[in-house]
């Protein structure tokens, strides 16, 4: 019984050593490590690409006037969470999350009057974001590069104390004349 | 034989080269020219609309603005830097200002907005700004702005001139 054992082992090394030997003729030790670093620079490339929302969904023309939908006439340039998805509403933010002190400005059309907003997104900040909340992507209006103030990827509670994001928010604050 | 299959095939691929981007560009045609684009804020012309749009965002609707974020308030401080000839080429340099893509006739009856609305008491002393004084001024190169920011913060101390809390004074 033993026997069988020690010829199977033995079996096993032998492939194992010649395999060793045979790759070790065919590749060089450069090659090995060409291939590690090619994997470990890949992995860090990929961890450093720009953090992508892009993930949201697109409006399809349904819902211009439900403040649950994306297609909501005034999330026209919002990019993040609806906060009438996660227990706040269209303009105010919900309990346990404070309002980030800066935002971005920027209009939107309704097409009930015919005329253009200003609207004001505000992220809700210092709370964790919930994972059941509708996330949208609409960037009308967006300048991103040229434009910095006009960027709806950036995280506007960074002004906060609390920095964590957890949705947004859509505030008429004039019209635009 | 595979010579007339080669050539079908490349007509094959420049009809549909040619079609496909008319398809596609007919169902939404994109204003062309500068005519076409941002009238809506092109056409705009109340400041404090204006205001709301291009500075609100930073500087929020009160003008308190976010001191801790490095966004200095108005009231009490917009006077004494729109009275120094320095601090009025300072003003036409701030980021709100450049980076805002507004005419100069926009961008004069913003700032005078500001001046209207925070500068308080000094309203009266402070003068406004045109659009061929602010033209000028934006012509003139700031390329450090910070250093620049700080000789004009220090002119304002020597002149006993109130100087807004700034995290990098």
């Amino acid at each position: 019984m033993l026997k069988i054992f020690e010829r199977i082992q033995s079996a096993l090394s032998g492939l194992v050593e010649t395999s060793a030997r045979q790759s070790a003729r065919q590749y060089g030790r450069r090659s090995a490590l060409a291939r590690m670093g090619s994997i470990m620079v890949g992995g860090a490339v990929f961890t450093a690409l720009p953090f992508d929302r892009a993930w949201g969904a697109t409006p399809s023309g349904d819902g211009t006037y439900n403040d649950k939908s994306c297609d909501y006439w005034r999330y026209c340039a919002l990019d993040g969470f609806l906060c009438t998805t996660a227990g706040g509403s269209k303009s105010s933010c919900p309990v346990g999350a404070e309002a980030s002190l800066v935002s971005w400005v920027g209009t939107c059309h309704n097409p009930a009057d015919d005329r253009d907003y200003l609207v004001s997104y505000y992220d809700c900040c210092g709370k964790t974001a919930f994972s059941g909340a509708q996330f949208c992507l609409r960037s009308e209006g967006e300048r991103p590069a040229y434009s910095m103030g006009l960027h709806n990827d950036i995280n506007w509670c960074m002004s906060n104390a609390n920095k964590g994001y957890h949705c947004t928010v859509a505030l008429v604050v004039g019209v635009a004349e | 034989m595979k010579l007339r299959t080669l050539a079908f095939s490349i007509c094959l691929v420049t009809l549909l080269g040619l079609t496909l981007p008319m398809i596609t560009s007919a169902e939404q045609q994109a204003p062309t020219g500068i005519d076409g684009h941002d009238k809506v804020i092109r056409e705009m012309t109340s400041a404090k609309s204006l205001y709301m749009l291009k500075c609100s965002g930073c500087h929020r609707v009160d003008g308190t603005g976010a001191p801790e974020a490095g966004i200095p308030p108005f009231p009490g401080f917009i006077a004494p830097l729109a009275r120094n000839p320095d601090g009025r080429v300072y003003i036409s340099h701030v980021p709100g200002i450049m980076g805002s893509r507004l005419s100069n006739e926009q961008l004069a009856d913003v700032l005078n907005y500001v001046i209207d609305e925070w500068a308080g008491e000094d309203a009266s002393g402070t003068p406004r700004f045109t659009v061929e004084e602010l033209a000028a001024l934006r012509e003139i190169p700031v390329t450090n702005i910070v250093e620049y920011r700080r000789d004009i913060v220090n002119q304002l101390i020597e002149s006993g001139d109130p100087v807004a809390d700034y995290p990098w004074p």
